[in-house]
């Protein structure tokens, strides 16, 4: 018989708190096609090959990297359609979900984060976020753009393009978030 | 098949513990031959040579930890001592 | 939307008031700007497509052409 030290398992722990010192989410992009690309690289959380996403199995996943949670399909909680900005962010809002009330629109850098570059219609892993109503309409994001105050920054499922939509004018899709740095 | 010999609770402090000789190796009986350590609360540091651990070197032992000491010689030579802000809980249980 | 916020065009700009009571100013030389953006952004689109569509024809053409 042997000394034996057993770490706790606390998983539920690390969805709630940040345990990163900072640093970005990897892009996805896992091939290499010249030296010295992303594929070569990889940089970005999690190292290694630790898992990055959570199935927390209520209809919401955690990034393990960014520390946000999710809602999965957006369509499960009455999202299901496009609706203007200001709308979207009064629906996230309001949402209560998993036993959770401060879910919020994401600005763009959360939006963003889970991109991933490997793939594309949609640019994310379908196995936690669900596939869009419509891989050609953005989501929104709560990030105004600077020099047009009447845009918001938007992110297409299709590949993860970024660009601004008309706030006065346009409808989108959301994907509420919560948790995450302050 | 071991039956449980005795049991303690320690306080781990600034200062460095270790398990207690008289619980551990009554007067009269066998001495326990294996402890589980269950820890709670602030992390510790711990060596189990006789070794003093200090606030940043030992084996770091967090809350929700276990550990074992497999024999006599482990539970007499166990140190620790907290790590950080906060004192740490040790429930010891000895079987013999 | 209409009910939450009220946009007016005033002496040559553009004033939007929010629920809250916030005013917000838009001018002229700002949206003038970015439209200069967004016409960037059309001729990046144009010259991409151009060359997709040169991609496409080109295979299109090499149909016959048989790999060993």
């Amino acid at each position: 018989m042997h000394l034996n030290h057993k770490k706790s398992s606390r998983i539920v722990n690390r969805i709630t708190e940040i345990q990163t010192d900072g640093g970005l989410p990897k892009t996805g992009q896992n091939m290499s096609w010249y030296m010295f690309d992303d594929g070569y690289y990889q940089m970005g959380f999690p190292l290694g090959g630790a898992q990055r996403f959570v199935d927390n199995g209520d209809g919401t996943v955690t990034d393990m990297a960014t520390g946000l949670m999710w809602v999965s399909d957006p369509t499960m909680v009455g999202l299901g359609f496009t609706m203007y900005w200001y709308d979207a962010i009064d629906a996230c809002e309001n949402l209560n979900f998993a036993g959770h009330s401060d879910w919020r629109m994401p600005n763009i850098f959360e939006l963003m984060s889970t991109v991933d570059h490997s793939r594309y219609d949609p640019a994310w892993d379908t196995m936690y976020f669900a596939y869009p109503p419509d891989t050609w309409t953005p989501f929104w994001s709560s990030t105004i753009c600077a020099p047009w105050t009447d845009g918001a920054w938007c992110m297409y499922p299709y590949d993860g393009y970024k660009t601004t939509y008309g706030i006065p004018w346009d409808m989108c899709y959301v994907r509420p978030v919560r948790g995450g740095q302050a | 098949m071991s039956k449980v010999l005795a049991h303690e609770e320690i306080i781990v402090s600034t200062a460095v513990k270790q398990l207690t000789p008289a619980i551990y190796s009554p007067t009269e009986g066998a001495p326990a031959v294996f402890a589980i350590i269950h820890a709670e609360d602030g992390p510790m540091r711990y060596f189990v040579n006789g070794q003093n651990p200090s606030q940043s070197s030992g084996a770091l032992l967090e809350d929700g930890d276990i550990v074992e000491l497999p024999s006599i010689y482990h539970i007499k030579d166990f140190r620790v001592i907290r790590s950080g802000n906060d004192d740490g809980k040790l429930t010891v249980t000895y079987e013999d | 939307m209409a009910d939450k916020i009220k946009t007016e065009y005033k002496a040559g700009k553009k004033v939007v008031t929010f629920p809250d009571g916030k005013v917000r100013e838009i001018k002229k030389e700002e949206v003038q700007s970015f439209r200069q953006h967004l016409l960037n952004q059309k001729t990046n689109i144009e010259t991409q497509l151009s060359r997709v569509d040169a991609d496409l024809s080109e295979m299109e053409k090499s149909k016959n052409i048989i790999v060993e």
